[in-house]
Parts: C-alpha cells; structure tokens; sequence
C-alpha cells in the first residue's frame, strides 16, 4: 500500500502533464479553426464588396465602359484593358481582379480562380455603319427618310456635270450650302434622338446614286459582366 | 484499488472534459457560422439590372417605356405580355428562371415556393410592376 501511494503520487503527476498537453493542443487546434473560420468570412465578404462596388462603377452612367445606366459602348469595351483596371481604380491595389463580358476576359490583373464573382446583366450597343442609296429619279427636290437614328451621317454627293446639289437639310435645317454646287464627302452630326430627313435641294435631275447616304445605327445586344476578386 | 482508481481518473476526466469544452466552442466557429446568403445578393441584381433595362426601352405602341406600356391595361398586359417574356428571356442568363408582375397578370414562368428569389419593383404611372428572378 506504501508503495502503491508513491505510485499513485507518480502517476497523477504524469496524468496532469498528458492532461495539459492534451488541452492545450486542443485548444491550440479550436483557435487556429476559430481564426480561419473568420479569416474566411472577412475575405469573402471583402471580395464581395469589392467585386460589387466595382461592377456597379462600371456599368454606372459615369463610367468610362458605359453610354447609359447599364448601357456599355463597345467601342469603350474594345478599349478596356488591365491597366484600367491599376490606373483609374487604384482602390483595388492589391486585390487581383477579373473583369470579363460573357466569355471573353476584357481585363485582368492577376489568377482569381478562388475569387468571388459579382455578375451585372448589362446591354452592349455599337454604331454600325449602313448605307442608302436612295433611288432618286428626275427633278425635283427628294426627301430620305432615314429608317434607323444615327448619330451621324457621311454624305457623299456625285451629281453629273448639269445639276447642282445647292443645299442639303436636315429634319429643315440647312446643314450643307453651296450655290455653285455641293460635291464630294460631308460628315453631319445628327441628333441621335430623334428619326433624321434629309432634303436635298437640286437644281437639275437626280439619278440613283448621285447621292449616297452613310448612317450609323444602334444595335444592342444583352449581356453578362462578370467581375471576380480575388483579395 | 479503489483509490488509485479515483486518483487515476481525475485529471484525465478533466482534461477529457476540457478537450469536449474545447471542441464545443470550436464547432459553433467551424458550423455555427452561417454563409452569408450571396445567391440572394446576385438574384437582387439581375432583378435590378433587367428593370433597368427595361425601363430604358422605347414602348412599341404608347406611354414612355415598355413596362409603363405592360401596367396600362388588362388589354395593354395581353398584347405585351409575350414580348415581355421573351425580352426577359434573351436577358437573364440561361440559368435563371423569371416572372413580371403587373396589376393585370403575371408573364413568365410560375415561382417554385421554397426557392429563394431576388425581385425589384419599379412604379409606374399604371401601378407597380415587379421583377422576379431566381435559379433554374
């Protein structure tokens, strides 16, 4: 029994020491899971918001990408690139970041495979160039229509020797005027608003092709901007 | 005997017990924590980003927009309602399933209960219209 109470004495000793070890190393795990836990949220939450903020920039009104509130410019898109990205939105320093129209990667400053993406339905529209030849006949003084609105139209003239383009109107205001005569290629801002007339004042007949009209409609077409961070 | 088993089994129970504390206090960090609902976020989006669209769109026959021309009437949300549709429908991504809602009719597809949706409601001079989305 004496001997056994020295045992016993030893033996606790030992149990308190494992104990310890036991508990600490436990305690050790649960604090670096605890710390992941909210190492994980915080991240994401961050890569959200900043992933959020910056989609919304981009199809803001103001934004370099965009014509209208959810209305990008291709032409703007087609310009966008990674240094955008590090130069004219330096908060995201740091942070790598995607920014990609359907399946194509417009920018990118680093691999976000792990990011968090934020996606924005948006409308792409581009001027695409259209042509008129109007069939005009005889004399007289024509009027085109023009059947889409443009911001834009490039007048090329080409009248025979015995007539003369004196004036051309747009929707009744005089744009081009020349008595002797207007000829060659004329670039006039419309407003792209509203359906564009042209008048064209001649003094002598008119054939198919004298006068050829180049506008510049609007197609849109929906789309899907992504932007993944990666913080 | 009996001492020693006493003596023995203390601290270890203890510890036993410290560790299952321990634990405990772990698992509420590691399963407690619920993820954040981000499907909800997006859906509320695409919502927006789709009534925006919308609404910048010319009418075909009257009123200022297109949603301000489907909340007009009973007859207005019949001859509208599929061009709706079909406008949402080229939209959203393929993924995600929708409904508007007018006060004359729902377009688009029924709303499974249960699955969580993101929705936007703009006013117009003909009522509210709302925008649903959510995932297929």
């Amino acid at each position: 029994m004496r001997g056994d109470s020295s045992a016993r004495g030893q033996a606790n000793l030992v149990a308190l020491a494992v104990a310890v070890v036991v508990l600490t190393a436990a305690l050790g795990v649960g604090l670096a899971i605890a710390d992941g836990a909210f190492g994980d949220a915080e991240r994401d939450a961050t890569e959200r918001a900043t992933a959020a903020s910056l989609a919304e920039t981009l199809v803001h009104p103001d934004s370099s990408l965009s014509a209208r509130h959810n209305v990008l410019n291709a032409s703007a898109v087609a310009q966008f690139e990674s240094w955008d990205l590090d130069n004219r939105h330096t908060a995201l320093e740091g942070h790598d970041v995607t920014v990609r129209l359907d399946d194509e990667t417009l920018a990118t400053t680093g691999d976000t495979t792990a990011g968090t993406t934020i996606r924005r339905i948006v409308l792409v529209e581009e001027r695409q160039s259209a042509t008129r030849t109007p069939g005009l006949s005889g004399t007289g003084n024509p009027a085109v229509t023009l059947p889409r609105r443009t911001d834009r139209v490039v007048l090329t003239l080409d009248p025979d020797d015995d007539t003369t383009v004196s004036t051309v109107r747009i929707d009744e205001r005089v744009e081009l005027h020349n008595d002797s005569g207007l000829a060659g290629e004329h670039e006039i801002a419309v407003s792209p608003l509203e359906t564009a007339t042209l008048g064209i004042e001649a003094n002598g007949e008119l054939s198919e092709g004298d006068v050829r009209i180049e506008y510049f409609p609007v197609r849109t077409r929906s789309a899907v901007l992504e932007v993944t961070v990666d913080a | 005997m009996r001492d020693g088993r006493g003596q023995l089994s203390t601290p270890v129970a203890e510890a036993g017990l410290g560790v299952i504390l321990i634990f405990a206090v772990v698992t509420t960090f590691a399963l407690g924590v619920p993820a954040p609902d981000t499907q909800q976020a997006q859906l509320d989006l695409y919502a927006e980003d789709t009534a925006t669209a919308l609404s910048g769109e010319a009418p075909l026959h009257q009123d200022a927009t297109r949603l301000t021309e489907l909340a007009r009437s009973e007859g207005a949300f019949e001859r509208e309602h599929e061009r709706a549709d079909r406008r949402l429908d080229e939209l959203l991504p393929d993924n995600v399933l929708y409904q508007i809602e007018t006060d004359h009719g729902i377009a688009g597809m029924e709303r499974p209960a249960g699955v969580p949706y993101g929705s936007t409601t703009i006013p117009t001079e003909h009522g509210d219209v709302t925008i649903r989305v959510w995932y297929a």
